[in-house]
């Protein structure tokens, strides 16, 4: 498959950034994180099947990228959590609501139900872009729901 | 349909999110900064699997070692031999997380190293201790002394604080026969610590300081670049 790179980054580049920001809860780490993934996709001479796994690949990478980002402990001039999200323009303010729960929730939660909500993967992608058995992904969505559940206003029952 | 009001209201919300205005510049410039750059797997010092190239030391500054150290806190202790400030120095190097060693030289000064090398997806792997010394960057090391940015490699050593650039990036080339990997990036120099790079080639588009035998204070007696020893790393292990 023919790579556009700049199409990849016009069309991926904020659905990577939000998948990182699940991980960073940090816009400068994030985006550090968006930018490693584009440059790996950039310098890598991978074959992709289609689209879809360019873009499960891209996901991976952003993600493990993240994981790393996070882990190192510079101590750079950081925008706080609170005030990046203060500066977020939602349509209704639910929205916030929702980003604000969903945020708080344990990592290993949040990634999985973004994957879920955000890019509609099912259980079984979702096991294949973090490298986890299904009943890991199967338990954390439940567990990840069931708090949403509690804590959400109008979140619905599935 | 509950799951598809509840995605419904997921994906609006979380549309919020853009990546910043100059994004896609910083990505540019990123992109032309490596350019040409060969991230090929290198052997260092033996250690096969670790990639020159991509390999990343974060230094943290030092402090005082106090009197607990490697043994007292349990684990695999280790004694590396390798070269640290312009000099050769015995530490004793802990485990104190996943990629994070504490060193504690002769003097019982300490300082914290994390190392770590990517694959092609991003996945991360930490350096084993023999790995960290191997790969220190080929025997690279900055510091700050008085306020000064240090640059060592080897027995050298060279005051860099003002070829610092205004991103806190240095990038220097020592003319080593003996090592391939002698072009380094260090980036993130704030006194508390640095990442840093080394590669076989240089990037293009990129001025390195040039560093020779003749351009820089050699530490002791010891020639330049003639002592076999000190591309060595000892190890010694105990529990």
């Amino acid at each position: 498959m023919k790579i556009d790179f700049d199409k990849i980054c016009e069309k991926y580049g904020n659905r990577l950034y939000a998948a990182a920001f699940q991980i960073c809860r940090q816009p400068q780490d994030a985006e550090d994180a968006v930018q490693e993934a584009l440059l790996r996709l950039y310098h890598s001479d991978k074959d992709f099947d289609s689209e879809e796994h360019l873009k499960a690949w891209m996901i991976r990478v952003t993600v493990n990228a993240a994981k790393s980002i996070r882990r190192l402990f510079w101590n750079r001039n950081r925008t706080s959590f609170e005030d990046y999200m203060d500066s977020l323009t939602f349509e209704e303010p639910s929205d916030r609501t929702l980003m604000d729960e969903v945020l708080a929730l344990p990592e290993k939660y949040r990634i999985v139900i973004h994957l879920h909500y955000y890019e509609g993967y099912k259980v079984s992608e979702i096991a294949d872009i973090l490298e986890l058995s299904e009943n890991t992904v199967k338990t954390r969505l439940f567990n990840g729901r069931k708090i949403l559940k509690t804590r959400l206003e109008g979140w619905e029952d599935e | 349909m509950n799951n598809e009001k509840n995605k419904e209201r997921y994906i609006r919300s979380f549309n919020s999110l853009h990546l910043s205005e100059g994004f896609r510049e910083r990505l540019d410039a990123s992109l032309d900064e490596r350019k040409g750059k060969i991230m090929e797997m290198t052997s260092v010092n033996g250690f096969s699997r670790v990639a020159a190239a991509v390999i990343t030391i974060c230094a943290v500054a030092f402090g005082s070692a106090g009197v607990c150290y490697a043994g007292d806190v349990g684990g695999i202790r280790t004694t590396l031999k390798l070269w640290l400030s312009g000099t050769k120095q015995t530490v004793e190097v802990e485990r104190i997380d996943d990629e994070t060693y504490k060193l504690v030289n002769e003097d019982g000064e300490e300082r914290n190293l994390s190392g770590f090398y990517m694959d092609d997806e991003g996945n991360r792997t930490a350096l084993s201790a023999e790995e960290m010394a191997a790969g220190m960057n080929n025997d690279m090391f900055l510091e700050e002394v008085d306020g000064r940015m240090i640059f060592a490699y080897k027995n050298l050593t060279m005051d860099v604080t003002d070829r610092i650039d205004d991103s806190g990036r240095l990038y220097i080339h020592v003319d080593d026969p003996a090592n391939p990997n002698t072009y380094f990036t260090i980036s993130n120099i704030d006194g508390n610590g640095y990442e840093s790079q080394a590669d076989s080639a240089p990037a293009s588009g990129v001025e390195y300081i040039e560093v020779d035998s003749a351009d820089i204070v050699i530490d002791g007696s010891e020639p330049p670049f003639g002592d076999d020893d000190s591309v060595q790393t000892t190890v010694v292990t105990s529990d």
